[in-house]
């Protein structure tokens, strides 16, 4: 249990930290590796905590697409980051102030700062029968028939979007020459080929 | 953010034994992989037309 806890608070910190280092660097691919590091020791965390197929999807989708995809557009676009950054510090203070009000929100709600106090322990266990079975089956049994149709239309999302990146990052290039398959399945042997009766010694002109 | 949503969502669908929560979270993921497809796929048609992503220098849609 202390292990546990030790693991627990190490992979949060280590998360925390590899946050704020992406929007601090000053280097967009260290930022975009640092988010992740952030991301593997978030499915770390989904790990300790047993939800072990979200952990494994977190990996797959955003460390093997979405980070790999961000990789792949800041090193091919070449920003001056530190541009960008100059007013980073402006925007500090009024940063600070949401971050601070979203804290005081946590707290609020966990009863720290007075208020109702234990607004999250008043949450009944109830319903523990999908702990019981192993993470993964009982997501499935709970995704392919309740929300049958929310799966369905996730699907058409990640459709939509893949249509919207393609059409909009399509570039035609008007020299280029291409095999056109079907005008090349759709010729006739007649339009092809003339058969041409030679003549002894005549040749065909 | 999506990933600090995600884990709320997913702890308190363990501490509470409802596994909602968990699909929940795959959904906020797959909207964000789409959305960050979407958003990479402008950046590069952007930075194509106009040779700069500039943050100050974006005002095309001024008029």
């Amino acid at each position: 249990m202390l292990l546990q806890a030790i693991a627990f608070y190490v992979f949060a910190a280590v998360t925390v930290g590899s946050g704020a280092m992406v929007v601090v660097s000053r280097n967009p691919v260290y930022s975009v590796l640092f988010l992740i590091l952030a991301f593997f020791n978030a499915a770390a965390l989904f790990l300790l905590i047993g939800a072990e197929f979200i952990a494994m999807i977190l990996v797959i989708v955003y460390v093997g697409a979405v980070a790999v995809l961000f990789l792949f557009v800041v090193m091919m676009l070449d920003i001056n980051v530190a541009k960008i950054k100059e007013g980073f510090l402006d925007y500090l203070p009024i940063g600070a102030m949401i971050g601070a009000a979203l804290l005081a929100e946590i707290l609020f709600g966990l009863g720290v700062l007075g208020g109702t106090a234990g607004t999250v322990s008043t949450f009944s266990k109830a319903g523990t029968q999908a702990l019981v079975l192993d993470n993964t089956r009982a997501i499935g049994r709970v995704l392919y028939t309740q929300y049958f149709y929310l799966f369905q239309v996730a699907g058409l999302v990640l459709l939509v979007a893949m249509i919207g990146a393609i059409v909009l990052t399509l570039r035609r290039r008007p020299g280029v020459r291409r095999q056109r398959v079907s005008e090349q399945l759709y010729r006739s042997k007649e339009a092809a080929i003339t058969v041409v009766k030679v003549p002894t010694r005549g040749g065909v002109s | 953010m999506l990933l600090a949503v995600n884990i709320n969502l997913v702890a308190f669908s363990v501490f509470q034994g409802n596994i909602v929560g968990q699909v929940f979270a795959m959904l906020v993921l797959t909207v964000a992989a789409a959305e960050a497809a979407i958003g990479l796929a402008i950046l590069v048609v952007y930075f194509r037309n106009r040779g700069t992503v500039e943050v100050e220098d974006i005002n095309a849609m001024k008029g």
